[in-house]
C-alpha cells in the first residue's frame, strides 16, 4: 500500500512538472468548452446530457496519450529493471501509476466543473442528471485509462503504446455499433461491451448498478492484464 | 568449453520448463479471472438496482405498471416503429427498457420503417412512431399521439407513454374479447359494403366486428362491448328497444349514427330512447355556408369541442368533414337522472338545419329552420341512480376533467357487478362519414376510434401521470452568450496553460 503510494506521488510529479498533462488538460478543455457553449446556444437548454457525451468521445482520443508513457518510458530507459528488482510489487507499480494518470484526468474533469456553474447562474438546471453525469464521466475516464496503461505496458515505443490504446478504445467504442448489421444474441453480447452504450444512463440521470459494475469490472481487468503482461517480462526475460 | 556447455543444459532445460509452466498458470489464471469477472456482471446485471437521480423520476416505474409486470404470465412482445434518432423514440426506448428489466416476460424490439418496409407493412403500420403490443394471437397499437399528453400546469407536452403501454399491455392480456356489434335489420350501413375500411381499422386495433339481429337474437349478446346503430333507415320495434335499453342499464357502450332521413317524423322510437339519454334529434340537413368541404355546404366541417374523445384531433389540428348531417338538441326535461351530456362538433354560427327536405334550392328560413350553431354529435354518459347523489356535482361533462377520471377508475368494476354501472354513449347525427370513400377525410377514422377507445373505455381506468422532463430554459443575451464562450473556450484552457508554464519554466530555470 506504502508502495503504491510512492509511486503514485511520484507518477504525479512527473506529470505535472511536464508539459504534457498541460497541453492535454489544455486540448480536452478547449473542446469540451466548445461543446458546452456551443450546445447551450444551440437547444437553450440548462443540461449537460449533449456535452457529456462529447466530452467522453474527446477524452476517448485523450486518454491514450496521457498513458502511453506510464509503462513504456520505464522500459525504454531501462528503468523498469530497477523498480521490478526493487521490493515493490509489480501490482503496486502499475496501481500506482495508474492513479496518478486517474487523478491528472481527475483535475481536468475539476476544470469543467464550471460548465454546471454557469448553468446555475443562468437557469435553474435539474442536477440530478449532472451528478450522475459526473460519475459517469469519471467511471468513464478511468476505464479508457486503464486500456491505455496496459498499452503502455505492451510496448517500449510510447508512439505505440499510444496508437494501441486508442485502437482498442476505439473498438470498444464501436462495438455498440454491431447490433445493427448483427442481430441475436451475438450482436447483443457484443455490443454489451460498448464502453459508450454503458455511459447513456448515466448522462440521462440514471446511476445504475451494472454499468458502474461494467466500468469497475473493465478498469480492473486492463489492470490485471497489464500486471499479467509484465510479469510474463520478468520471467521471460 | 565442454564443462561449461554440460552445465548450460540443465539450467536451460530447466528455465524453459519453468517459462512453460509459469506461462500455462498464467493463462488459467487470467481465463479464471476473465470468467469470473464475467459471472459478477451477469449477475448484477440480473438484479436490477439503479438510482433515478432526474427531477421527475423519468426513469421510475409507477406502482401501478410494476404490479401488472409482476402479474404478467404470458410473454408480450412490443415491436416499435420508429426512425433511428427520433426523440419520442429514445423515450419510449428508455421506458421500454424497464419494463424488460421489471420482467422477463417482455421483450422489446425497435424497428426503423424505412429500412424494413416488409415488417411495417406485415404490421399494417401507416404512422411513424406505432408500436404494436402483442400477447398470444392479440395485439395493440400505440400510436405516437398516445405517447404525448398536453394541458396540465405546465406548457411543455408530457411525456404520458407509460401510461400508454401499460393500457396496451392491460389491453391485451384482458381475457375477454373486444366485440363490436353493428346492428342489422333497419337497412343500416353494411359492414362489408360501405364500412370495410372502417371495421378494418377497428380490426387492427384488436377489436371483433360482429352483426346483431336483435329481432332474432333477443337480447345484446354478453360479450359486446359496443353496439353501433350505423345510419338505420327503418325505425327499430319497441322489443328492440328493450333490448338496447337493457343492454345500457347493464353498463353497455351504444352508438347511434342517424343520418338524415328523406321523409319526417321517422325513428320515433329511436328517439324516444335517446331521449332518455338527454339528446334529441332534428329531422333537418345541416347547411354550413362557412365551414364545409370544398364547394359542399351539405357536407359541414364542423368545430371540435374539447372532451376527451376529441383530444386528438384538437392537438393534430384534424378536422372532421360530416356529409348530410341532421342536427341534434340536448333535452335536458327527458332525459334520465345522472346523465351528463357533452357536445363534441359544433357547426359555425352562419349554419342553419334545412328543414325543407324536399327543397332543390335551401336557403335560410327564421321561421322553421333550425339556427346554427349547431351540434352533430353528444357524448352521453349515464350514472345509473344510485350515485346520482354524489354525481350531482358535475352535470356539465365539459369541464371536470380530474372528476371524470377518478370515477372512471370503478368503471370496470361497476361493469362487472352490474349494478351502480355506467353506461356511455355516442349520438352523431350523421352516418356516412364513415362511408369507405369519406372515412379517410380528415380526422374521420380519429374521430371514430376515439369514439370506440371512449365508449369501451375499460383500460382507462388505468391513469398514470404524464411526466415532462424538466427542460429549464436559458436565454443569454449576446453578451452573456460570448462571455461564457470565451471564458470556456479560452479562459479555463488558458489558466490551464499558464499554470503549467510556470511551474515548468522555474524548474527549468532551477
Amino acid at each position: 500500500m506504502l508502495k503504491t503510494w510512492f509511486i503514485f506521488k511520484r507518477e504525479v510529479a512527473a506529470y505535472f512538472l511536464s508539459p504534457i498533462a498541460y497541453v492535454l488538460g489544455a486540448v480536452f478543455l478547449v473542446l469540451s468548452g466548445y461543446f458546452f457553449s456551443i450546445l447551450l446556444f444551440a437547444t437553450r437548454s440548462a443540461s449537460m446530457q449533449a456535452t457529456f457525451g462529447n466530452m467522453a468521445v474527446t477524452f476517448l482520443f485523450v486518454a491514450p496519450v496521457l498513458t502511453m508513457r506510464l509503462l513504456a518510458e520505464e522500459r525504454k530507459l531501462g528503468t523498469d529493471e530497477l523498480l521490478l528488482t526493487s521490493p515493490v510489487t509489480t501490482t503496486s507499480i502499475v496501481v500506482g501509476k495508474y492513479l496518478a494518470s486517474v487523478l491528472t484526468y481527475l483535475v481536468f474533469l475539476g476544470a469543467t466543473l464550471v460548465y454546471p456553474a454557469i448553468l446555475r447562474n443562468y437557469g435553474s438546471p435539474d442536477m440530478g442528471p449532472i451528478y450522475s453525469g459526473y460519475l459517469g464521466m469519471f467511471l468513464f475516464g478511468a476505464a479508457c485509462l486503464s486500456a491505455g496503461t496496459f498499452a503502455s505496458a505492451l510496448t517500449e515505443n510510447q508512439i505505440v503504446a499510444g496508437m494501441v490504446g486508442f485502437g482498442m478504445l476505439l473498438l470498444f467504442w464501436i462495438a455498440g455499433w454491431v447490433d445493427a448489421a448483427v442481430t441475436g444474441p451475438v450482436g447483443q453480447a457484443v455490443s454489451a461491451l460498448s464502453i459508450l452504450e454503458h455511459f447513456d444512463g448515466f448522462q440521462k440521470g440514471m446511476i445504475d448498478l451494472s454499468h458502474v459494475m461494467y466500468y469497475l469490472s473493465f478498469i480492473f481487468l486492463f489492470l490485471f492484464f497489464a500486471v499479467r503482461t509484465i510479469d510474463s517480462r520478468r520471467w521471460s526475460a | 568449453m565442454r564443462l561449461a556447455i554440460l552445465r548450460a543444459c540443465p539450467i536451460r532445460k530447466f528455465a524453459l520448463g519453468r517459462r512453460m509452466r509459469y506461462g500455462s498458470n498464467a493463462l488459467l489464471l487470467t481465463l479464471a479471472v476473465i470468467a469470473i469477472v464475467l459471472m459478477v456482471n451477469v449477475i448484477v446485471a440480473r438484479h436490477p438496482a439503479k438510482l433515478d437521480l432526474t427531477q421527475e423520476k423519468m426513469y421510475t416505474l409507477s406502482e401501478e405498471t410494476r404490479q401488472i409486470l409482476r402479474k404478467l404470465d404470458r410473454d408480450v412482445k412490443i415491436t416499435a416503429f420508429f426512425p433511428e434518432g427520433d426523440a419520442v423514440g429514445e423515450m419510449v426506448r428508455d421506458l421500454l427498457n424497464e419494463y424488460t428489466r421489471l420482467s422477463s416476460k417482455v421483450s422489446v424490439s425497435f424497428v426503423d420503417p424505412d429500412k424494413n418496409p416488409s415488417l411495417a407493412k406485415q404490421y399494417e403500420i401507416t404512422a411513424y412512431g406505432t408500436s404494436v403490443v402483442e400477447a398470444g394471437s392479440r395485439s395493440r397499437k400505440v400510436m405516437q399521439y398516445d405517447l404525448v399528453e398536453y394541458g396540465g400546469e405546465s406548457q411543455t407536452p408530457g411525456f404520458a407513454g407509460e401510461q400508454a403501454f401499460t393500457r396496451a399491455i392491460i389491453g391485451v392480456l384482458e381475457g375477454e374479447e373486444r366485440s363490436v356489434y353493428f346492428l342489422v335489420g333497419h337497412e343500416e350501413r353494411d359492414l362489408v359494403q360501405d364500412y370495410w375500411q372502417a371495421r378494418s381499422f377497428l380490426e387492427g386495433e384488436g377489436y371483433t366486428t360482429k352483426t346483431l339481429n336483435l329481432a332474432s337474437e333477443g337480447k345484446v349478446p354478453g360479450d359486446a362491448a359496443l353496439v353501433v346503430i350505423a345510419g338505420p333507415q327503418k325505425d327499430l320495434a319497441p322489443k328492440e328497444i328493450e333490448a338496447v335499453r337493457d343492454y345500457v342499464d347493464r353498463g353497455g357502450s351504444v352508438m347511434v349514427l342517424a343520418e338524415p332521413l328523406r321523409q319526417k317524423g321517422q325513428l320515433q322510437n329511436i328517439k324516444a330512447l335517446i331521449a332518455k339519454w338527454g339528446v334529441g334529434l332534428n329531422d333537418d340537413v345541416v347547411i354550413d355556408p362557412a365551414s364545409h368541404y370544398f364547394l359542399d355546404a351539405g357536407s359541414p366541417i364542423p368545430e371540435v369541442q374539447y372532451h376527451d374523445i376529441t383530444m386528438k384531433l384538437i392537438t393534430e389540428k384534424l378536422g372532421c368533414v360530416l356529409p348530410r348531417s341532421r342536427s341534434l338538441f340536448e333535452s335536458r326535461e327527458s332525459a334520465d337522472p345522472g346523465v351528463t351530456v357533452s357536445a363534441l362538433l359544433k357547426t359555425s354560427g352562419q349554419s342553419w338545419g334545412e328543414t325543407d327536405l324536399e327543397a332543390k334550392q335551401v336557403s335560410f328560413d327564421p321561421k322553421s329552420d333550425n339556427k346554427g350553431p349547431l351540434v352533430l354529435a353528444f357524448a352521453v354518459e349515464r350514472v345509473s341512480e344510485k350515485k346520482t347523489v354524489a354525481e350531482s356535482g358535475g352535470d356539465d361533462g365539459t369541464k371536470d376533467g380530474s372528476a371524470d377520471e377518478g370515477t372512471r377508475s370503478e368503471d370496470g368494476v361497476g361493469k362487472a357487478a352490474g349494478d351502480g354501472a355506467k353506461a356511455r354513449m355516442l349520438i352523431v347525427g350523421n352516418a356516412s362519414f364513415l362511408d369507405n370513400d369519406v372515412v379517410t377525410f380528415q380526422g374521420n377514422i380519429d374521430l371514430f376510434m376515439n369514439s370506440v377507445g371512449w365508449l369501451v373505455g375499460k383500460e382507462e381506468s388505468i391513469t398514470i401521470r404524464a411526466k415532462s422532463p424538466s427542460y429549464s430554459q436559458i436565454y443569454l443575451t449576446g453578451q452573456q452568450a460570448s462571455l461564457v464562450f470565451y471564458s470556456t473556450v479560452v479562459g479555463i484552457p488558458l489558466v490551464f496553460l499558464l499554470v503549467g508554464g510556470g511551474i515548468w519554466l522555474r524548474r527549468r530555470n532551477l
